[in-house]
Parts: structure tokens; sequence; C-alpha cells
């Protein structure tokens, strides 16, 4: 039982960019750990200094009209700070560095795996060095530069049979540097605007490899800046582009270099796609200000179409959003659910399909993996073994895709019907 | 007599709620890597699909004189 509760020195207060609504802060912890906390709760931590007790705070507070007694008191901070890791006892010694030992709150679904592979000092490094990409002056002639070179890339016809598995080599290879830069893109911004990046790294996107940008700092950042940030990637990765489609236009229209184009521009397409969460569904968050945009949109959905039946309904919280603002919110959250049901139908026919062919594709494919690898040619075994990874890759990320859909639902239907049933011991206990 | 109960709860429900944080999950920026393969082995597929198939249609004696 704290009785001396000390906010932990290594938390730090930033205001949070919420849209105009109320005042809001970002609660940071040294651990990188970050809340949305009211103006109120800021108030109230930041007079937690280890010598006041919680009845003379209490007593303090309620002089102040803000009607909590030292039992709400200690409830609150036990149940909401105390497992954060962010109130020690006044009475006793800091922990030492108990924060920085936490395990870092990994992200979840659908992301399963990450690997931070450029550390966060040689992001910061790059980013530095890069975020001069950001001024005007250097922005605008790139962006002409971009739209140019597209008029090109696209005018140009690919010759795809000119495409030897060494082309795919190098083909691979510069969609990886384009998609590193593209993460420095990222950085690059937060740098630009005074933050510091974290680490680039790679991991698992359902089964799908990704690669990620770690920019968690940007919750702390206003929301104009935070939609830069989530734009900063394709950006670079346009200029990549540029730079790819002068290289083939000083090479006779190279079949590799403009094959690379395309594929930067089906990547940079994809990242945009606010239906997944990646760069665009970010983008949306930030301007509309809903962090929690996708859960947020569907508990709008729910309550409205409650209200609809005339069924009783609790609408999500939401910030005070203009005419337009309005109609790209309502179109994202019909968007996304559609999409939701979408996704089982797409699952279903990826699946059937996928998994009807895998025995009679996977043991030729196998085969011409071996004898590539008996050729002992580099570039077959790199496009070889780049076809077994991606004929299993796909229909395995939609088993596991229709998995945990399924395992959702079962939770959705098991906490509609039962779920009283089954909270009622625990909150007995 | 119980109205006044019921507005302390619910200003205390409310007091509660409002001091209670939000976590903001961690901000990853992610960008999924395409197979060059597959992205581009079908759309050569298209291609040269269409080149066999112009080809045949300029092969073809035109029926229309």
């Amino acid at each position: 039982m704290i009785d001396y509760p000390r906010l932990s020195a290594s938390c730090s207060f930033h205001p949070f960019d919420n849209g105009g609504g109320r005042e809001e802060y970002v609660l940071a912890t040294a651990d990188g750990r970050q809340f949305r906390v009211s103006a109120l709760a800021r108030q109230i931590l930041g007079r937690l200094d280890g010598e006041t007790r919680l009845d003379q705070l209490a007593s303090q507070l309620s002089e102040e009209s803000i009607p909590i007694t030292a039992d709400q008191l200690r409830t609150l901070l036990e149940e909401k700070y105390s497992r954060l890791g962010v109130i020690e006892d006044g009475t006793s010694p800091p922990p030492e560095s108990e924060l920085g030992n936490r395990v870092r709150r990994r992200p979840g679904f659908p992301i399963l795996l990450t690997l931070n592979v450029v550390p966060q000092r040689v992001v910061g490094f790059f980013a530095g060095l890069l975020r001069f990409l950001y001024s005007p002056a250097i922005a605008l002639p790139l962006l002409a530069l971009i739209v140019w070179s597209h008029l090109g890339v696209y005018r140009t016809q690919l010759d795809a049979a000119r495409l030897t598995p060494e082309s795919y080599l190098w083909i691979t290879a510069w969609c990886l540097l384009s998609i590193v830069i593209h993460e420095l893109g990222h950085a690059a911004a937060v740098s630009r605007f005074g933050g510091q990046p974290g680490a680039i790294g790679c991991g698992l996107y359902l089964l799908l490899p990704t690669f990620y940008a770690d920019v968690s700092q940007l919750w702390r950042f206003p929301r104009r800046q935070r939609m830069v940030v989530d734009l900063g990637g394709a950006y670079f990765q346009e200029i990549v582009f540029a730079g790819f489609a002068l290289g083939a236009m000083a090479n006779g229209s190279s079949p590799e270099m403009l094959a690379t184009c395309r594929l930067i521009d089906l990547m940079v397409l994809t990242a945009l796609n606010p239906l997944f969460h990646f760069d665009g569904y970010w983008f949306l968050a930030d301007y509309l200000a809903i962090p929690k945009l996708q859960k947020t949109a569907l508990q709008t959905l729910r309550g409205v179409s409650r209200k609809l039946v005339g069924r009783p309904a609790v609408m999500p919280g939401l910030p005070k959003l203009g005419r337009f603002a309005t109609a790209v919110y309502m179109s994202y959250a019909m968007l996304s659910t559609a999409f939701m049901a979408a996704i089982v139908w797409l699952l279903y026919s990826h699946l059937s399909s996928t998994l009807l062919r895998l025995p009679r594709v996977a043991p030729q494919a196998w085969a011409q993996a071996l004898a590539a690898l008996h050729s002992g040619d580099l570039a077959q075994i790199f496009v070889q073994s780049m076809t077994l990874f991606f004929l299993f890759a796909f229909p395995l990320t939609a088993l596991v895709g229709a998995y945990l859909l399924l395992a959702r639902c079962v939770r959705l239907v098991i906490d509609r019907f039962f779920g009283s049933a089954l909270r009622a011991p625990s909150q007995g206990g | 007599m119980d109205k006044p109960v019921k507005d302390e709860l619910l200003v205390m429900q409310e007091l509660l709620a409002e001091l209670t944080p939000e976590e903001l999950e961690p901000r990853l920026e992610l960008q999924l890597f395409l197979d060059p393969l597959t992205s581009l082995g079908a759309s050569a597929t298209d291609q040269q699909q269409q080149q066999q198939q112009q080809q045949q249609q300029q092969q073809k004696p035109s029926t229309l004189f």
C-alpha cells in the first residue's frame, strides 16, 4: 500500500495534439511507453512528490473542487498507474533502473515479429544527414522531378521478356534499398522536427516480410508534423523512383530499372492504403486526430446501427470534426468494415485456389530449386528460393489470418453472450 | 434521497474515466516487401499474352473486304 506516492523521475509529460479538444498530455516512460492522460491527471501526477501523504493530496484536491477521497485516490493510483510502473513509494529509495529493465511493449496483431536491424544511433546519424530533403527549397524541385520521372516511366513500354533470373536479383536488391530509404524518410522527418527516431528493422506482417521504422516519439508532435512524417517514407521512396527512372533513361530503357520503378510505385500504393496498418492508416489517424482509428470507427458504426434499430448505443468519444473530416471518417468506417467482411471472402478464395494448386506446384518448385542448387548459379538459386518462400508464405498468411479472424469472432461471441457470466467470479474475487 | 448518491457515483465514475490513462500503441511505419517475381511475373505473363494475341490478329487475313 502506497501512502507517499512519487511519480517516477524518469517519466516526462509532453503536450498531446488531439485536434483542438480539451487539454491532454503524453506521459512518456523511460522504456519508451507512452500514455495519453488528461490535464487533470497530469496535475495530480505532478503533485506526487513522495513527501505528500495521499490524504493530504485528497484534501488539497477537494479544496480545488475535485471531489475525490484518499481511498479513491489510492485505488486509482494502484489500479491505473502502479501497474504501469510509473508510481513509486516515496518512503523507499527509487528502484535502480527498474523501468529501463522492463521489456518494451511490442506491437500486436497483425505484426507477428519485429527485429531491430539498424540501431537507433545509426538511424539518427543518417536521419540527421538527410533531413535537409524536407526544406521547401529542396522538396519542391524534387516533387517536380518525381512527377516528371513518372511520365517518362509510364510512357515507356516495359519489356519484361528481357528480364533474366539475374535481373530479378538486381530488382530485389534495388527494391530492398528503396525500402530502407523509405524507412529513413520517416526517420529523417522525425529528425527534421526535432525528435529522435527509433531503430529500423524487419519483421513479419502476418507471414509477409515487412520493414519498419520506429517513430513512436511521434505522438508528442503536432498533428501536421505527424502527417508529414507519415508521408515521409513515400516521399523518399519516390525520390529513389526518380533516380532509377533517370538511370533507365541513361541506360537504353533498362528493363531492370523500369521494373524497379513500377515495383516502387506498387509498394508506395500499398503503404498508402489506409485499410491496412501502414503509412496511409497513420496519416488518416493523425488527420482525424483519432489514435485508435480502426477500433473507434468500428465502435461508431456499431453505435449508429444500434441507434437505427432503436436500441441504446454508446458512441465512442470523437474529437471535433468538420464536415469534410466527418465525411472522410464515416467513409473510412464503412470501407474498413466492408473490407473486413471482404477479407473473409478473399481469404476463402485465396486459400482454396492456392492450397489446391500447392500439391501440384510445390514439387515442381522444389525440383527447380534443387536443380538450381546443383547448377551453382547464384541468380537461379536466389530466384528459386524466393519462389519457394512466397509459394508457402502467401497461403500460410491466409491460414494464419483466417485462424486469427475466427479466434477474434469466437471471442466476440463468447464475450457478447457469456461475458457477464464469465466475468462475475473475477469481479467477486 | 437516492438521487444525490447516484449523482455522486456518476461524478466519481466520470472523474475516474478522466483520470484513466490510455496507452498509445508503438508507432511502426511499415513497408511490405513485395515479391518481384510474383508482382512482375504476372504482369510479364499478361504482357506476353497480349503480344501473342496482337500478333495472331495481325497474321489473320482481314475479312472486312
